[in-house]
């Protein structure tokens, strides 16, 4: 059956091709990796082109009905083979900053809608992801916004959401300058809010139930349902006034009007375009980007050009098209994880992914089983110091200490050594053909996994490295893991 | 240890010069500059004796006002009163046990194991302990005195506890025990589950080694024999190319570490068959951490710092039964393990105790409660001075201990007073405290007492 043909509503710039360079940064910093075809493609068409159709291809699905492994399963897949790879890589960021974990929503039928959310949000305004975020089922359950109750003298409304929404989901503990720093008094950091600010919050937000079963009778408190928004019930919701950073809620507005109202003033604090800004280069491209970079991103968020607020296809296209994404300096790059890791490997070699939760439970030992962060401060800190330079951010090394760097490697060396059967094969006959000439070898290497961006100094050490071993099979499969486990291919760097 | 720890000045203001340029003092970085008054050149040559430190990181909050209940009768009406439908009845608390004043207090029925321990004096329990900047109350906290920053939240309390300061730097107090003692070995500072911040200090990085793993590095066995070593050999070329950059560097580092660790650890394979723990993920941690215990205890004079961790605390609803639940995990894993050590004769060594990032609210939500901030922990180890330290607050919403009228207790021992009275059995001297808990200098005293000498 031909696939179908996408319907692009915004029409394709003209082609400009770009080396195989700007093609490898490209396609390391907005999918899973790099394939031989989208090299050729973003090489043959350019940077604008190549974003222009992944902003309008189909949606990965999300199946109806799967259990909570079908769920990671299926996400795994979408993030690994689907066409719409900068969309899966978008949300595997976002997924990083707006945390639900399946240890507390432990259903497939509670993540089937929040995995749902995540994409049909990924490249839409922020404003309307938070107000998703904030009225899904699903997060209502992991951070006890659902039934959370105000107005009462012996039970205060639930203070977990509102913390975590003002924290980790939008504007952060300090207040920021445009460029990320720190806006400081007196040399001191200043607090963007306060506990009274998160108890208002929480006030403002109270009065949310799960969604009605269809059918089922009103009730004030509804029972845990995860299809579709929740619901407000006025009886539970606290009318008093509410001042929140500045602004004063009235008294007697709606549940409803209140969640807009507090929706509307977080999101027009200064703090979100810089704060969203540092997150996503952080995962997308970059551990230390400059205060320029953020600077850039941040306007983007600020203003799309058309005047529009927080529209995240603009502040993505501009992550993706800073001169900074070149990677410049010798202190820029990151670390990949393990997710990132796994499926990067596959990709550039044309592995087939079968059932991957024959090897879930490794990504798990290795700190990155997807949807299964184990905590809402997700798989690592944007906190952690990099090691031995602590005036460096390195957070993807929070999941790389020494014992697991050994462990990750073991992990390459089973993916390509075919331990996990049909979930992960890859094909060697090609290297194991080149094998009988070392140089040619590693070039083939070089090309697939590194899409020929080997240094001559990694080139010399496989090469050498292949000429000692002498049976062909393990000579060649010796020159790709040497190459997978290599910091070349470890870590995103530009050259 | 012997050593200065003069602050350089001059690296510092140069350091914020090329962090601000670098736009790296955003999100949250409060305080990463202080990560280079790093302690000088302790030595760890030096040392002439084995200690541990275990730290048993109860993720979500523990609700201490339930592990430890004061049970006179005006205290156990009052805990009835403020905890409708999670207070412990009767039947739900174990014999008690007496501080030194002879006051009642009775553990929670999850806990028989560690109420047996108490008995046998290797059991002291800190109340009312969490993160202060100073010593606070009502009152001043109610006027706005300074208090540590996103009290209730956890990411930022976890990160508080484990650094021990309210302006995190970027390194744990565990960590910073291990700097002064100068030592940086890769079996120095070990997470037997996820990464830990606790671990980090300014010269030594915290390692993984969860349970039962294996660390030798694939795919450097094969026939011919001299081929496979000449592989391992091209293995550790590959590991000093870099291209200069940093990150990669790093990566490069992490796994020379791994395995140097590896070669290590295999030559001490079989280590921990003898020991029996329950088959709990914290049995399990705790039996990896006593195997490392074991095993670098017999190289010589040295020190350690674990940190093991459980979750599932932050119970805002339906506690009854899962509090019981895992503190039925807790209890006979943390006796089992000070039982391995007293066998292996380290039980004078090695300090094991819990930590969370806050207590609950004393007002319950129902069936749970809410974030709140002082709580309660468990200390064991045959270097204990068993006992009950610290004071249950008064137990009064809106009362004189309460920092809002939920029954949010304001600490009475800070966090830093708490691990510098470890800190000073591990082996570090006042200069070395006062650097390891900045803090420190704004309380009385650095030494609770829970410690013998």
């Amino acid at each position: 059956m031909p696939s179908p043909v996408p319907v692009f509503a915004d029409p394709l710039p003209a082609p400009s091709p770009v080396s195989a360079q700007v093609s490898q940064r490209l396609l390391r910093q907005a999918t899973f990796g790099p394939t031989p075809a989208e090299m050729a493609a973003v090489q043959a068409n350019g940077v604008d082109y190549w974003l222009t159709q992944q902003f309008q291809l189909p949606q990965s699905q999300m199946a109806d009905g799967l259990d909570s492994n079908g769920v990671r399963a299926k996400l795994f897949l979408n993030m690994a083979t689907g066409a719409d790879q900068l969309r899966q890589r978008v949300m595997f960021a976002l997924s990083q900053t707006l945390v639900v974990s399946a240890n507390k929503n432990v259903n497939g039928y509670e993540l089937i809608p929040w995995v749902r959310l995540l994409s049909n949000h990924a490249f839409g305004n922020y404003r309307t992801l938070l107000r998703e975020v904030t009225l899904s089922p699903a997060m209502g359950k992991f951070l006890d916004l659902a039934n959370s109750t105000g107005g009462m003298s012996t039970v205060a409304p639930n203070e977990n959401y509102p913390r975590e929404l003002l924290q980790l989901f939008s504007i952060g503990i300090w207040k920021l300058k445009q460029d990320g720093t720190f806006m400081t008094t007196a040399g001191q950091p200043v607090p963007a809010y306060n506990q009274t600010t998160v108890t208002e919050v929480a006030r403002a937000l109270s009065g949310w139930t799960y969604p009605s079963v269809p059918g089922a009778q009103y009730r004030s408190h509804n029972p845990a349902h995860f299809e579709g928004l929740m619901e407000p019930r006025p009886a539970n919701h606290d009318r008093g006034a509410k001042t929140i950073l500045g602004t004063t809620i009235p008294a007697n507005q709606s549940v409803t009007d209140d969640l807009e109202t507090v929706l509307d003033i977080i999101f027009a604090h200064p703090n979100v375009p810089p704060f969203v800004a540092t997150r996503l280069i952080r995962s997308l491209v970059t551990s230390n980007p400059t205060s320029a970079y953020i600077t850039r991103v941040a306007d983007k968020f600020v203003d799309n050009g058309q005047g529009v607020r927080g529209d995240l296809k603009a502040v993505v296209t501009a992550v993706l098209t800073d001169p900074d994404a070149d990677l410049p300096e010798l202190t820029d790059g990151r670390l990949l994880d393990p997710v990132l890791h796994v499926i990067g490997l596959g990709r550039a070699l044309g592995a087939q992914f079968g059932d991957p939760n024959q090897f879930m439970y490794v990504l798990g030992n290795l700190g990155q089983a997807p949807l299964n962060p184990a905590s809402v401060f997700s798989f690592y800190s944007p906190l952690a110091p990099l090691p031995g330079d602590p005036t460096l951010f390195g957070p993807e090394f929070m999941v790389y200490p020494p014992a697991l760097a050994v462990h990750r490697a073991n992990f390459t060396y089973g993916l390509l050594g075919g331990q996990f059967g049909s979930s992960f094969k890859v094909d060697l006959a090609p290297f194991v053909a080149a094998a009988a000439n070392p140089p040619a070898l590693v070039e083939l290497v070089n090309q697939r996994l590194l899409q020929g961006s080997m240094s001559p100094e990694l080139f010399a050490l496989l090469v050498s490295s292949a000429q000692a071993i002498s049976d062909p099979a393990q000579r060649a499969f010796g020159a790709l893991y040497l190459a997978a486990i290599s910091s070349e291919f470890m870590v995103h760097t530009g050259f | 240890m012997a050593h200065t720890h003069t602050p350089n000045r001059r690296g510092f203001l140069q350091l914020s010069a090329k962090l601000a340029a670098l736009g790296l003092t955003s999100l949250g970085t409060l305080g990463r500059p202080g990560t280079v008054f790093a302690a000088e050149a302790a030595d760890a040559d030096t040392l002439t004796d084995y200690k541990a430190l275990v730290c048993v990181y109860l993720f979500g909050g523990n609700d201490g006002n339930n592990m430890i209940v004061p049970v006179d009768t005006a205290r156990y009406t009052a805990y009835q009163s403020l905890r409708t439908g999670v207070a412990l009845g009767p039947a739900s608390l174990l014999t008690p046990i007496a501080d030194a004043q002879q006051n009642p207090y009775a553990l929670h029925y999850g806990l028989p194991e560690i109420n047996a321990l108490y008995g046998s004096g290797n059991v002291a329990f800190v109340l009312n302990m969490g993160q202060l900047d100073q010593p606070l109350t009502r009152a001043e906290y109610l006027q706005g005195q300074k208090t540590p920053t996103n009290l209730f939240s956890h990411s930022d309390q976890t990160v508080q506890a484990q650094t021990g300061t309210s302006t995190p730097n970027g390194s744990g107090w565990g960590g910073r025990l291990l700097d002064c003692c100068g030592v940086t070995d890769s079996l120095a500072a070990v997470s037997t589950s996820s990464p830990s911040l606790f671990l980090q200090g300014t010269n030594v990085a915290g390692n993984v080694i969860t349970p039962g793993s294996n660390l030798s590095l694939s795919g450097m066995t094969f026939w011919p024999q001299s081929q496979a070593q000449s592989r391992r050999q091209a293995v550790n070329a590959l590991l000093g190319l870099d291209g200069g950059n940093v990150i990669r560097k790093a990566a490069n580092k992490a796994m020379a570490d791994g395995l140097q660790l590896a070669d290590t650890l295999s030559a001490s394979a079989g280590g921990g068959d003898d020991l029996s723990f329950p088959g709990t993920s914290m049995g399990n941690q705790l039996k990896e951490v006593a195997r490392l215990i074991r095993l670098r205890a017999a190289m010589g004079p040295g020190r350690q710092v674990f940190f093991c961790s459980m979750g599932g605390f932050d119970l805002h609803s339906s506690q009854a039964w899962t509090h019981w639940s895992l503190l039925s995990q807790l209890s006979p894993a943390l006796e089992r393990f000070h039982k391995t050590m007293e066998d292996s004769l380290l039980a004078p060594n090695v300090t094991a105790f819990t930590q969370s990032e806050f207590g609950r609210t004393m007002q319950s939500t129902g069936t749970g409660s809410d974030h709140a901030w002082g709580s309660h922990q468990i200390v064991v180890g045959g270097a204990v001075k068993g006992g009950i330290y610290g004071a249950i607050p008064t137990l009064a919403l809106g009362g004189p201990d309460d920092a809002s009228n939920r029954g949010v207790w304001i600490p009475k021992i800070s966090t830093a007073q708490f691990g510098a009275t470890l800190g000073k059995w591990f082996g570090a001297d006042a200069d070395d405290l006062a650097w390891a808990f900045p803090s420190l200098e704004k309380f009385t005293t650095s030494d609770i007492g829970f410690m013998k000498p």
